[in-house]
């Protein structure tokens, strides 16, 4: 049978946890969270039972989870007001943690900013490396299509764009940074209307 | 005695999604409006949403939307000390939060409205 002292030891631990997953969040932000959540404990308890008390940390999820949901709220605001792809993946990523919706909005992000680094890299690199950087059409049975970054030779094939890929990588790139970034803080926002079904 | 209100997730099956997606949209509106008249804290805020409209909200997902509230300037908090017992955070509506809640209470009243219309054939075949 568990003992009071073993069911303060036991809300300190989910308190310790909480406080370690809301990591990356101001010091003053993170007490505020942690004394409501043991403020709101005591009530829920309603006294120190130990089974309430355990009631009471089951009913609020586990540590990790709530942690994760205040680390996403928090990046999702800082993402929307300063708009760049970091901090917009950093968040989908957070996301990801707490609902499906959010792992699909973070993989997006990741292609969508990839591949946009991806053309914009072969847009300034073509000058410096005309031979190995570019858009080739490979001599594969598919006849499928390859963006070379100038990493290693260039494949077997035959390069479509020629000069062309500086202003196309420049445009496809600022293209699919800015459509990301759009999809990035739209699917934010609706995350951020959404709760879990939990 | 006042008839409490039908709980919305015994209301129908909880793999219902229709039925979780309009609960989800209305918590925020709850939210404010459970603040109207008075500040509560998390639990009494909770508790008000599930004794007076149905609305079971997660209590681990209560905080971080509050928390949302708050920074969108909707909400306000304050710790406050008890006679007896420990100190709660309360939170009560700003003057953004009075004109989010009344916006949305006047959108909702007209878009239910509209849908009863709508219902009337249903709700009439229903009782035959």
């Amino acid at each position: 049978m568990s003992t009071g002292n073993e069911e303060r030891a036991g809300v300190e631990a989910y308190l310790a946890a909480l406080r370690s997953g809301l990591r990356g969040l101001r010091e003053e932000q993170v007490r505020d969270i942690v004394e409501e959540i043991r403020s709101h404990v005591r009530d829920a308890a309603g006294g120190s039972d130990p089974a309430r008390v355990a009631a009471a940390l089951e009913r609020l999820g586990s540590a990790r989870e709530l942690a994760a949901r205040y680390l996403a709220e928090d990046l999702a605001l800082r993402a929307e007001a300063s708009r760049t792809p970091w901090l917009i993946v950093r968040s989908t990523v957070a996301w990801a943690k707490v609902s499906v919706g959010g792992a699909v909005a973070a993989f997006g992000c990741v292609v969508g900013f990839g591949l946009a680094a991806c053309f914009a890299f072969c847009g300034l690199a073509k000058p410096l490396n005309p031979a190995r950087v570019g858009l080739w059409r490979l001599a594969d049975a598919d006849r499928s299509l390859s963006l070379h970054l100038g990493l290693g030779a260039p494949p077997a094939g035959t390069e479509l764009l020629g000069w062309w890929m500086v202003p196309v990588g420049l445009a496809a790139g600022a293209a699919l940074f800015l459509l990301t970034s759009w999809f990035g803080l739209a699917r934010l926002r609706a995350l951020r209307r959404r709760l879990p079904s939990r | 005695m006042t008839p409490k209100p039908a709980r919305a997730e015994t209301a129908a099956p909880p793999a219902d999604n229709w039925e979780v997606q309009v609960r989800k949209g209305s918590i925020e509106l709850a939210i404010l409006a459970a603040l109207w008249k008075e500040r509560l804290y998390g639990l009494e805020i909770l508790r008000r949403l599930a004794d007076g409209a149905g609305l079971v909200v997660p209590e681990g997902t209560v905080y971080p939307l509050l928390s949302r509230l708050r920074s969108e300037g909707l909400v306000e908090s304050e710790w406050v000390e008890a006679e007896a017992g420990h100190p709660r955070k309360y939170y009560a509506l700003t003057r953004g939060g009075r004109q989010r809640a009344a916006a949305m209470a006047r959108f909702w009243t007209a878009f239910s409205a509209n849908l009863d219309a709508l219902l009337a054939p249903l709700r009439e075949e229903e009782r035959r």
